[in-house]
């Protein structure tokens, strides 16, 4: 890897013109109304006008929508007519548009790193919007603090780094599946690592998916083969991640893979599996059977061969003694395997919603299930029986988990209550319904709602075909949560939901049935020490966050780390395997051309002021972005900070303790700053007949 | 106050014809485009929502049922082809099932094969009954009673008046105490009791609500064809008939005239019978051929309880007309003798139906049409003491 010091400090690499601009500043203002989102709160062409007359301020001009063709032509024109050499737009956020005007000076061949972006829409006129002499007044001094910041600007270029091709997919789910068979298929290395000891995830638990009405086996069958099948990639299943280091292009990440304990040729499986003696709810099922500690979750699963439960198994040896000696081994390691990889997709799935024991009567009563429970139900049995009784009404009850409200639900041990939709469970739920109704057409049928949300393409073919089968649904307010209570005695049907039902005028209706089936939300897989590994962030409901939901959808903050499936909100298996495609395209245009490219906002050291006193270093919270080096110069030793760009993510902390501020951060320098600061509190002529 | 709920009530309905009503998503849009549902009386949505719940009692406790005359506007506009037009003509066959405790009505709505082989039972006991009374047929005039004599069917039909009195009575009652449960007026407000009597016997002559209100649509049709005037020449014409005979039954009462004496075509009397049965006969036939034709939401559906009551309503209108004829022909003919047989025996099918099917739509609507209009007086203002 050539030393990214280096180019960082030289900032002539690469294609742009990073070749400081002859003569003095030459500034282009660009007052944006944005429709009328700024334009009808700040009187742009007073701010153009005022701005104007500032020092350097070539031209300053005010446009309806500056990011239109005809609003970059005005800046590319100033540059190439007028000689303007640097620009400052007051728009947007400048997580809409700061690419665009970067890529505009661009093109008129400007250093891209001479523009300055000021968020007049969010900072000012959204917030400011009824009282519009102000808020024209603080637009000139916000811009004004742009223009002076313009005026110290210095041409920058974005940092290049050499980039490992392989790629780390964590998760072995439809996502994570679809996202590394794509990234193979576009050429790139695949390392895809699977905490449980099967693929699949999720999808091998449902029987039916919708708006398709596939078969999920089916399609996790084929997918799972060609993932097989792809060369490029190298699965390891009971793997997870034990540390990581490095950055995008670069990581250096260590995983450890349990061992199964059970040899591939073993022949005698089911006689092993037969001897052995401990019984645990079998999480494939969701509880509703048991297996052994030795076990495979279902026939036709990939690995084929079985697996020792570590946690569970007792050490028996039971299972020793059949079939052949060296099949099984209860005391090999676990393997621990260092990779390195360009960037990591990070598909970690999700986890049903555990109601709450008495939540709805879950836990209390043994005749309330859950969703998945009940699609593990209808996968294993012929007939629908609960507790070894026919099952003739059930209920079926939406939104547990999903979109509770503050203070009126239990919430969760950190204090959050899950206020999203889980958005699959509408549609899941009536594919349920619509599945019973056509393999036992005499059960009764009731759907107990607040917003019936089947909102994909097909998915309301779903509700329409419940109302048809006879489905009674009755919707309650979101206060208004249904009760399940335990029937007199005597009575013929177990159960009773009471539910204040706005179909029926908010009388209160009580269903008898024999089961209450829990439509349970989604919640993101406990993955907190991955996260806190990988620096990225979760929302405020708990499930990972994109940079922009449109703009950027599957990038994380952290570059190199970008998200598939349902690790980042509830997905249907549609979403998640369109998630995974968008992350492999992501990572696949990250890594092809073997470099990257980073903004140029890292720590510069001035090697004639610094002292070499390490205070830098001591406080760096970014792991090998700055370090000292001992060189010698004129016979002298001399010790001296030195930044690894690829490393230095900008903050700036070591540029607040140097004591002979010999440390800025380029593109953010000091004096940058305090001309910014002047700017914004000095008694500015151009204010005058404003405020 | 709970309600719990019951899926039986809504296979039952569907017995009585309710085929598509589960594909309702409860819009509403039938209440909105219903012309006569108010916000008080609320209908057809909340009829439904009781079906498909289950709530049996507040279904059967609904004058509401009775309130609609079927324009099909409901069914028209409803984006679910859920047909509520349709669920309320069969929420009302349900609830006359219901009113009846004698089990006729629901053995008869639920079973076309019961309701042949009643009516076979019936015809044949009826003409062997009547028959068994026969006199001589003359053949140089036509002596109608000397072969039936008037008064077997004076006190047949006398006693199976009161028989049937009793059983609609029953009905109604059944009716009244559960639709009254559903009213709602303050105790002891004084009430329109007359007032909504004259309303209700306006309604029911003149049909205003059914003429104004449910044939918007129908304005481009000439008034004769429109379904209130069809359905009202029925109505006429049953009245006028009954009437005639009422009044035939005085004349000799009275000395004026002896039954079956023969008088011209414009004697009143016959006069008023003939238009009466003029009337009748138009309304069914338009009826039964809008029926066979499908021609429109209310008629695309039809019971065989249905048909039953058409057909007798129309072969009563057409035995009638038969005998007037033969009355007038020079030569009396065996057949005529036949036809009266065949007259009364239909007539007293239709009586003896009249509590089982359709027919006690007459009842019923009038009990609800009655409640709908009941209403608590307006406070007396006290004008005393408004001094200037």
């Amino acid at each position: 890897m050539p030393d990214p010091t280096a180019e960082s400090q030289t900032a002539a690499a690469g294609k742009i013109n990073a070749s400081s601009p002859a003569g003095a500043p030459r500034i282009g203002v660009y007052v944006c109304e944005c429709g009328g989102n700024i334009g009808e709160t700040v009187r742009c062409e007073q701010v153009a006008n005022a701005l104007g007359k500032l020092a350097n301020v070539t031209i300053a001009r005010h446009y309806q929508f500056m990011c239109s063709d005809p609003g970059q032509k005005l800046i590319t024109d100033d540059i190439t007519e007028k000689g303007v050499n640097r620009v400052v737009v007051g728009a947007c956020s400048l997580f809409l548009h700061e690419q665009t005007f970067r890529k505009t000076v661009e093109r008129a061949g400007l250093n891209p790193y001479l523009y300055y972006h000021i968020g007049l829409r969010e900072q000012d006129s959204w917030v400011h919007h009824e009282c519009p002499a102000d808020a024209t007044a603080k637009a000139i001094r916000m811009m004004s603090a742009g223009i002076a910041k313009a005026r110290l600007m210095q041409p920058l270029a974005p940092v290049h780094l050499d980039a490992d091709q392989r790629v780390l997919v964590i998760g072995g789910g439809v996502a994570g599946l679809r996202a590394a068979l794509s990234i193979a298929r576009r050429g790139l290395p695949v390392t895809l690592i699977e905490k449980s000891h099967f693929l699949g995830g999720h999808v091998a638990q449902w029987e039916h998916l919708f708006p398709t009405d596939e078969d999920a086996a089916a399609l996790l069958e084929g997918l799972i083969e060609e993932v097989i099948a792809e060369s490029k990639i190298t699965i390891y299943t009971g793997a997870e991640v034990v540390s990581t280091k490095g950055y995008v292009g670069n990581f250096d990440i260590r995983i450890r893979v349990q061992p199964r304990g059970v040899a591939k040729d073993f022949a005698a499986v089911d006689q092993a599996i037969a001897a052995c003696p401990v019984q645990v709810p079998d999480e494939f099922n969701f509880g509703l059977t048991q297996r052994k500690a030795i076990y495979q979750p279902y026939v036709g699963c990939y690995p084929a061969s079985p697996v020792i439960d570590r946690e569970h198994c007792t050490r028996c040896n039971e299972c020793l003694r059949v079939g052949q000696n060296g099949g099984i081994r209860l005391d090999e390691p676990p393997v621990e395997i260092d990779l390195k990889v360009g960037a990591v997709v990070v598909a970690t799935g999700f986890r049903p919603y555990e109601p709450f024991a008495g939540e709805m009567g879950y836990g209390e009563f043994p005749e309330v299930i859950t969703l998945p429970q009940l699609e593990r139900l209808l996968a294993t049995n012929d007939r629908l029986e609960w507790n070894a009784r026919p099952v003739r009404r059930l209920a079926m009850i939406h939104c547990v988990g999903s979109r509770q409200i503050e203070g009126m639900h239990a919430p969760q041990p950190d204090g959050k209550v899950n206020d999203y939709c889980s958005r699959v469970c509408c549609t899941a739920t009536l594919s349920a319904a619509n599945r019973i109704h056509t393999r036992f057409p005499n059960v009764t049928i009731y759907d107990v709602y607040q917003d019936i949300r089947t909102y994909g393409r097909g998915h309301e073919d779903y509700y329409v075909r419940a109302c048809k089968n006879g489905v009674t649904f009755l919707r309650h307010l979101p206060e208004e949560i249904p009760e399940v209570i335990r029937s007199e005695k005597g009575a013929e049907y177990p159960l009773l939901v009471k539910v204040k039902d706005r179909l029926t005028w908010g009388e209160e209706i009580e269903l008898p049935v024999d089961l209450v089936v829990l439509s349970v939300g989604i919640m993101p897989s406990p993955i907190s020490d991955l996260v806190d590994m990988l620096k990225i962030a979760p929302g405020n409901d708990r499930f990972l966050l994109e940079v922009h939901p449109k703009l950027r959808p599957v990038e994380t903050a952290v570059a190199g780390v970008v998200l598939a499936g349902t690790a980042q909100g509830p997905m249907t298996v549609q979403e998640s395997c369109a998630a995974a495609e968008a992350a492999a395209t992501k990572v696949a245009v990250l890594l092809s051309r073997g470099k990257v490219e980073l903004e140029p906002y890292v720590a510069q050291v001035d090697p004639e002021r610094c002292q070499g006193v390490g205070e830098c270093v001591c406080v760096c919270p970014q792991e090998g972005a700055i370090h000292l080096e001992t060189r010698i110069e004129n016979g002298k030793m001399l010790r001296r900070a030195v930044v690894t760009a690829a490393n230095c993510n900008g903050c700036g902390v070591c540029v607040s303790v140097c004591p002979s501020r010999a440390i800025d951060v380029q593109g953010w320098r000091l004096d940058g700053f305090e001309a910014m600061v002047e700017a914004i509190t000095a008694e500015t002529p151009a204010l005058e007949g404003v405020a | 106050m709970s309600y719990r709920a019951d899926p039986r009530l809504m296979s039952e309905l569907k017995k009585y014809g309710a085929v598509n009503v589960e594909s309702c998503f409860n819009c509403g849009n039938c209440t909105a485009v219903c012309p006569l549902s108010t916000e008080e009386d609320s209908f057809p949505r909340r009829m439904i929502r009781y079906a498909q719940i289950g709530m049996r009692e507040k279904l059967l406790s609904s004058k509401e049922l009775w309130l609609c005359y079927y324009c099909g506007e409901c069914t028209a506009t409803c984006p679910r082809q859920a047909d509520p037009g349709e669920f309320m003509a069969a929420a009302r066959r349900y609830a006359i099932a219901q009113y009846d405790r004698l089990g006729l009505a629901r053995r008869l709505y639920t079973s076309a094969g019961f309701n042949a082989l009643f009516l076979i039972v019936l015809t044949a006991a009826l003409g062997v009954f009547l028959y068994s009374f026969h006199g001589p047929m003359a053949t140089d005039a036509l002596q109608l009673f000397q072969f039936m004599p008037s008064e077997v069917i004076h006190n047949l039909g006398v006693i199976a008046g009161i028989l049937i009195a009793g059983t609609v009575l029953a009905g109604m009652i059944n009716m009244i105490v559960r639709v009254g449960n559903e009213i709602k007026f303050v105790k002891g407000a004084p009430l329109n009791w007359l007032g909504a009597f004259w309303e209700t016997i306006g309604e029911v002559l003149v049909k205003r609500r059914y003429r104004q209100d449910c044939e918007i649509d129908a304005i481009d049709q000439p008034w004769y064809y429109q379904k209130w005037f069809v359905h009202a020449s029925i109505l006429w014409g049953f009245l006028g008939l009954f009437t005639a005979t009422a009044l035939d039954y005085l004349l000799e009462l009275l000395g004026i005239k002896p039954t079956g004496a023969w008088v011209p075509p414009w004697y009143p009397v016959r006069l008023l019978g003939t238009l009466a049965g003029i009337l009748l006969m138009y309304g069914a036939t338009v009826v039964i051929v809008r029926r066979l034709r499908q021609a429109d939401e209310a008629a695309a559906h039809s019971t065989p309880s249905d048909w039953v009551f058409l057909a007798l309503l129309w072969l009563g209108g057409m035995t009638g007309f038969a005998l007037e004829v033969s009355i007038y022909l020079p030569q009396p003919g065996a057949w005529s003798y036949w036809m009266l047989l065949a007259h009364l025996v239909v007539v007293g099918e239709l009586l003896v139906l009249l509590p089982f099917s359709k027919f006690a739509h007459a009842v019923y609507r009038i009990v609800a049409l009655y409640v709908y209009a009941l209403k608590p007086l307006p406070e007396q203002v006290a004008v005393a003491g408004t001094a200037e």
